[in-house]
């Protein structure tokens, strides 16, 4: 069986898989939520101000509660890459099923079926779709062919300098993707380790560096600059000769 | 701990997807689990619920045990995900065993009780055990703002889930029926709340629980780089 994970497989047009990174029902009441609270200020705002207006104020502030209650997160998802302020504010946002982002028919599909969602009180039946499905799709999600996803975090290597300041090293066996990307990930990752934790994972790949210790993470380190293909560190008189 | 066995991906994950891996182990594994699940909490309640009827005369006392024995159940379905999560699957006795003898049970169910962060803080106390558990619950708890809203949003979980079954079973009703609803009164009334409230518990306690469960794996992921492990005990067998 597959090992268990929330990522979903997507394959773009070009012939790249790609993983979304699914949302479950936790993070998005909580969106929710902080939409909701939005919103509720906003009708307290306009409750004040309709009451200078009497009676078209009464028609006014209804009118705009249609509005808002439907379009809110409407405009926002199309608008706002897929976001309203409370995905926004936990990262998260709606795609569509392909990995591309959503369109209007989409996001009217789905907000549209919040009303079945929240049958038969307060979306106790679009909880439960959540924790049947695998991708914690609601119902108006399942209709709209929509997902909802974390945004992408972009992953800050320090690229700029070497790691440990140590030169590069070729290396000696031929590596699948995953098991580079582990060995950068350590080079990145080490200094944030418990010492004695970083020598013991050091230690496990020693056939492949042939040290032990200190040494090893030395030379994990340089492996991993030529993994990223990045020199050993300019002198700062090396630096301006060249430039 | 064999970490080669395990069952999910190992990569660190942020707070909240955490979560959400643990709500995928309820749905791949909810047979099995169901299975320890109603054969150890439902005894339970009957027997509870008949104990407090009989000498008493109060079904709502019972209920309230229930709800305070949680940290009970919640040590069922986490020794219950710890093993699935290793492709084992004990039996209801060793299930039972584990999660009644050095858990630190007596102090859950007293000050423990009311503690926020209790799905994350039970898999220091249950599966690491040992004297220093607080000390580790301290260091791994840094910044973990995710187990209280958890918890938070779990109780809203349970509401939402409690009102919506009454109110599906209310929608349900011929309206000539409806208007007896409110004045429907004594033992029936009480009876099928009950009823919900412990279906309603059996959904929400097992997310709860692996929520927990999964942040904190998560959290050690992060510490001891354990996907780094994993990579890196591969790269030895075939470079040996």
């Amino acid at each position: 069986m597959r090992l268990l994970d929330t990522t979903r497989p997507v394959e773009t047009p070009e012939g790249i898989e790609l993983e979304l990174r699914v949302a479950g029902p936790i993070v998005r009441a909580l969106a929710w939520a902080i939409d909701f609270c939005i919103r509720i200020l906003f009708y307290i705002v306009l409750l004040f101000l309709s009451t200078q207006l009497e009676r078209l104020g009464n028609g006014l502030l209804l009118l705009s509660i249609f509005v808002l209650e439907w379009f809110y997160p409407v405009l926002f998802e199309v608008y706002r890459q897929g976001a309203t302020p409370g995905k926004n504010a936990l990262k998260i946002k709606v795609l569509h099923e392909s990995g591309t982002p959503v369109d209007w028919s989409a996001s009217m599909i789905r907000n549209l079926l919040r009303v079945v969602d929240f049958l038969p009180f307060s979306y106790g039946l679009g909880l439960i779709a959540m924790l049947i499905n695998k991708d914690f799709k609601r119902i108006g999600d399942l209709a709209a062919g929509t997902i909802v996803v974390y945004q992408e975090e972009i992953p800050c290597l320090k690229n700029e300098k070497a790691w440990g300041d140590e030169s590069a090293l070729p290396m000696p066996i031929v590596l699948s993707l995953e098991e580079q990307q582990a060995i950068i990930n350590f080079a990145d990752r080490a200094q944030q380790l418990p010492p004695a934790r970083a020598i013991e994972l050091a230690n496990i790949v020693t056939p492949l560096t042939g040290k032990t210790g200190e040494a090893g993470i030395k030379s994990l380190y340089q492996l991993a600059n030529g993994l990223i293909g990045c020199q050993q560190p300019l002198s700062p008189s090396e630096h301006i000769a060249l430039t | 701990m064999e970490l080669d066995k395990i069952e999910a991906v190992v990569r660190p994950r942020n707070p909240w997807e955490s979560i959400d891996l643990g709500f995928s182990m309820v749905q791949r594994w909810w047979k099995p689990l169901y299975k320890v699940w109603f054969a150890i909490a439902l005894p339970l309640f009957l027997s509870l619920h008949l104990f407090f009827y009989f000498f008493y005369e109060s079904l709502w006392m019972a209920t309230l045990m229930i709800w305070w024995l949680k940290p009970f159940l919640d040590r069922i379905l986490l020794h219950f995900f710890s093993q699935a999560l290793f492709g084992e699957h004990p039996s209801i006795w060793q299930t039972l065993k584990a999660s009644l003898f050095k858990t630190r049970l007596l102090l859950a169910l007293s000050l423990g009780r009311f503690d926020f962060a209790r799905s994350f803080n039970l898999p220091v106390l249950q599966l690491e055990g040992g004297k220093r558990a607080t000390e580790r619950i301290k260091l791994l708890q840094k910044n973990n703002t995710q187990a209280v809203w958890l918890t938070i949003v779990c109780m809203h979980f349970e509401g939402i889930l409690l009102i919506s079954v009454i109110g599906l079973l209310y929608f349900m009703m011929p309206l000539s029926y409806s208007a007896d609803f409110y004045a429907l009164e004594g033992l029936w009334l009480e009876i099928m709340n009950m009823i919900f409230y412990f279906l309603v518990l059996s959904i929400v306690e097992p997310l709860y629980v692996a929520g927990g469960f999964a942040l904190y794996l998560n959290r050690r992921t992060h510490l001891e780089a354990w996907d780094i492990y994993l990579a890196f005990r591969r790269i030895a067998a075939h470079s040996k």
